[in-house]
């Protein structure tokens, strides 16, 4: 069960930015991203694609070894919006 | 899997890489294969650089039309309609909608599809062994391409050990890169270096620096990164060299040229270390899987195997039962790899292959046209006699051509240039006939029965992919072969392999008591192997060789001096051509945002990119410019990394005489 709420708008947006990125069906948010074989240029991507979208990502963060979960529960906090 | 043709390309891929002038791959091939049940045949092999002339061929055709307009012609010279193939492999862009991706990922494997082939190419040269006996296959090479690729792999080489037809894959290490390295420093080919290594005593014995390159360097990839760090250390040893020579350390070897002396000391460390990085892939391996080497097969392909000495030491050193390598080891034989590799997913073991021996390229229809077009210098045509073929190696070298080239980058017998090597001066006269240092050695071919009683623990070598000693008391009686520490790459022949060119070196045994020829490549500098009679007349014309032997024919010349043309004879080049209006119309199609060279070739080189992006659309175009620029600010030795590996893939390897232009700009500029 993970430890923190990932059914906001910007987590789901995110993790499913990842999961195309990085081209796999379903990411386990446990994970770091570079567990998921992600690497520098991956990570630009991500924060590319999120950028279009009006969410501001780094990928300091998504290359740090930081599960996911946390890096998309921070991204939920720091965009405040309709619930 | 349906009975019928399969054609395997390993090209360029059409547009992008043709408006950038890249060669995404290089040395490019097709091959066409037969499935009939359970039996699988390769009917014929074109590496494309015999065709074009443009050696190591990478360059691109400008679309996919012009692309299957060239395979479809090579399939008609073997009497095949590209209409009766069901599919096509290996090349996005060739075969239309019978193009299928079957070289990519499968997902038990984090490999590139690239180094994926080569071990295909060679663990699966025949399919009985593969499938009855263990096999260890090595890919070593200096790196993959990324055309098939989906991804960046964390290993760029990749190993195999097989049992009863499974593969189970792990990554090894390659040096290759060690020899890339030394290219381009030196700006002499990976052959010519080697060469230089044994040629020259001079030795700087640097161990440990050589430690230090086994324990340090990624051998493993990236490819890229391994790159750089080869060149940064190819650089050191270059600097050690040179300061032990001063410090009058290193004895010197007179006979050369100060900078002769240098490579040749360090080429001697390069591959020292080359043959401890693959020593200790062996024995990684074998403490994984735990074969004994005397019952176990060694497949070794990539660009590396064909660094003869490394290969016979490893298998001296552990003993394998056999060698499996193909004569095109390189990527010459890539279309190889990925059509057998293609049959193994679909089929399994459920399908019988052997490899049919090199003699698969093109045959050479047009004699009696080529014949007609120089009757003004040819003296006599006569049909080929053996006694006669002896007399003549004995006056002097003789051009040879019969029959469907060989393939992989080494002259077999078909392609050829055969010389006496008894006689001290043919060394010198092969030598002054293709522009090479005096130094260069001269490989032989033998019989393959008399292969124990003139070379030491030889074992049979097909494809001239082994180095054996020469036996001490033979070596006075062939000079003109060996190596100064006596090593020689030989060719074994039986008559089951060629039967004429066998029975040639029984006579030519009769006569000498050697039955051995020397045997170099039919080609002169810069140019590729010949592939029509009409280029070996023009070779002979140009280079005064008297007596040639076209395709069973016994061809003498005359009136040579009034032969006026001065270089090879020029090839099939229209599907490869650029010029301007076309290159411009191509641009406006496939990058109408106008993004510069960089983006192009960093999308093209990164598999994710490609799925992500498309500089065709405009609006996407944009959004790969934001994200490379982010991308390369994060890392400056990224951008210098790319930047390099851009230089290296365009403009170096063929079209001649664009390159010189480049370089004299170079020059001006």
């Amino acid at each position: 069960m993970s430890e923190v709420e990932l059914d906001g708008r910007i987590a789901t947006r995110f993790l499913e930015v990842v999961a195309e990125t990085l081209a796999i069906d379903v990411v386990d948010p446990s994970r770091t991203f570079q567990d998921l074989d992600g690497d520098s240029l991956s990570a630009i991507i991500v924060v590319e694609t999120l950028r279009e979208e009006g969410i501001v990502a780094s990928a300091e963060a998504l290359l740090s070894s930081e599960p996911l979960e946390r890096v998309a529960a921070r991204l939920e906090a720091s965009h405040p919006g309709p619930r | 899997m349906r009975d019928g043709y399969y054609v395997s390309t390993y090209l360029t891929p059409p547009g992008l890489s043709h408006l950038l002038d890249l060669r995404a791959r290089h040395d490019n091939n097709v091959s066409l294969w037969l499935k009939s049940g359970r039996e699988v045949r390769v009917i014929a092999h074109w590496p494309v650089e015999r065709l074009s002339g443009w050696r190591r061929h990478g360059a691109a055709v400008p679309d996919s039309a012009t692309g299957d307009e060239l395979v479809a012609s090579l399939l008609t010279s073997v009497g095949v309609d590209a209409a009766d193939v069901v599919e096509f492999w290996g090349t996005p862009g060739i075969g239309g909608d019978r193009y299928v991706d079957v070289g990519g990922d499968h997902h038990d494997v984090d490999l590139p599809p690239h180094s994926v082939a080569h071990v295909f190419s060679c663990a699966l040269l025949d399919t009985e062994v593969a499938w009855t006996e263990p096999v260890l296959a090595l890919a070593v090479d200096g790196g993959p391409d990324s055309v098939l690729a989906s991804k960046e792999y964390s290993s760029s080489f990749a190993g195999a050990y097989v049992e009863s037809g499974e593969f189970t894959w792990f990554p090894v290490a390659s040096p290759a890169r060690l020899f890339t390295a030394a290219r381009h420093r030196y700006g002499l080919r990976e052959g010519t270096l080697m060469a230089l290594a044994t040629a020259a005593g001079c030795d700087a014995e640097l161990s440990e620096l050589r430690d230090e390159a086994l324990e340090e360097l990624p051998f493993t990839g990236p490819a890229t990164l391994l790159l750089v760090e080869c060149e940064r250390m190819v650089g050191r040893m270059h600097d050690a060299v040179v300061a032990a020579f001063a410090t009058g350390r290193v004895v010197a070897d007179e006979r050369f040229g100060a900078e002769e002396q240098v490579m040749s000391a360090v080429m001697k460390e390069v591959q020292r270390v080359s043959l401890a990085v693959m020593v200790r892939n062996v024995e990684e391996a074998r403490a994984r899987f735990g074969f004994d080497p005397t019952v176990t097969n060694l497949a070794l392909a990539g660009g590396f195997a064909l660094n003869c000495p490394t290969t016979s030491a490893l298998m001296a050193e552990f003993g394998f039962r056999r060698l499996l390598s193909p004569p095109c080891v390189d990527d010459s034989g890539q279309s190889l790899g990925i059509a057998l590799g293609a049959f193994h997913r679909r089929c399994g073991t459920g399908f019988d292959f052997r490899f049919p021996g090199a003699y698969l390229g093109h045959q050479d229809g047009e004699l009696a046209g080529s014949f007609a077009e120089f009757a003004d210098f040819i003296a006599e045509v006569e049909p080929a006699d053996c006694r006669q073929v002896v007399d003549d190696l004995r006056s002097a070298p003789v051009v040879w051509v019969d029959g469907r080239a060989e393939l992989g980058p080494r002259a077999l017998g078909h392609r050829s240039i055969l010389a006496d090597p008894t006689s001290p001066k043919s060394k010198d006269e092969l030598n002054r006939l293709k522009q090479r240092e005096w130094w260069r050695p001269v490989a032989p071919m033998v019989r393959e029965e008399d292969r124990a009683a003139w070379f030491e623990d030889a074992r049979p070598s097909p494809y001239m992919l082994e180095t054996f000693l020469v036996r001490r008391d033979r070596e006075a009686r062939v000079p003109a072969i060996a190596h100064l520490d006596r090593s020689a790459r030989v060719q074994t022949l039986n008559r089951e392999q060629d039967p004429f060119l066998h029975e040639v070196l029984s006579v030519f045994a009769e006569a000498t008591g050697v039955p051995l020829l020397c045997n170099t490549s039919l080609n002169d500098k810069g140019e590729p192997i010949i592939d029509t009679v009409a280029q070996a007349i023009n070779f002979c014309l140009r280079k005064g060789v008297q007596v040639a032997y076209l395709n069973r024919h016994r061809v003498t010349f005359k009136n040579m001096h009034l032969y006026q043309e001065d270089g090879p004879r020029g090839r099939t080049t229209w599907p490869f051509e650029r010029d301007e209006a076309g290159t411009a119309a191509l641009a406006g199609e496939l990058n109408p945002a106008g993004l510069d060279d960089l983006y192009l070739h960093v999308w093209l080189r990164y598999p994710l990119l490609r799925r992500r992006f498309d500089p065709a659309d405009r609006r996407s175009a944009q959004a790969l410019r934001r994200t490379v620029d982010s991308w390369l600010a994060t890392n400056h030795e990224l951008e210098a990394g790319i930047r390099l590996w851009i230089s290296r893939a365009t403009g170096l390897v063929d079209r001649p005489r664009e390159r010189q232009k480049k370089e004299e700009d170079h020059v001006r500029g």
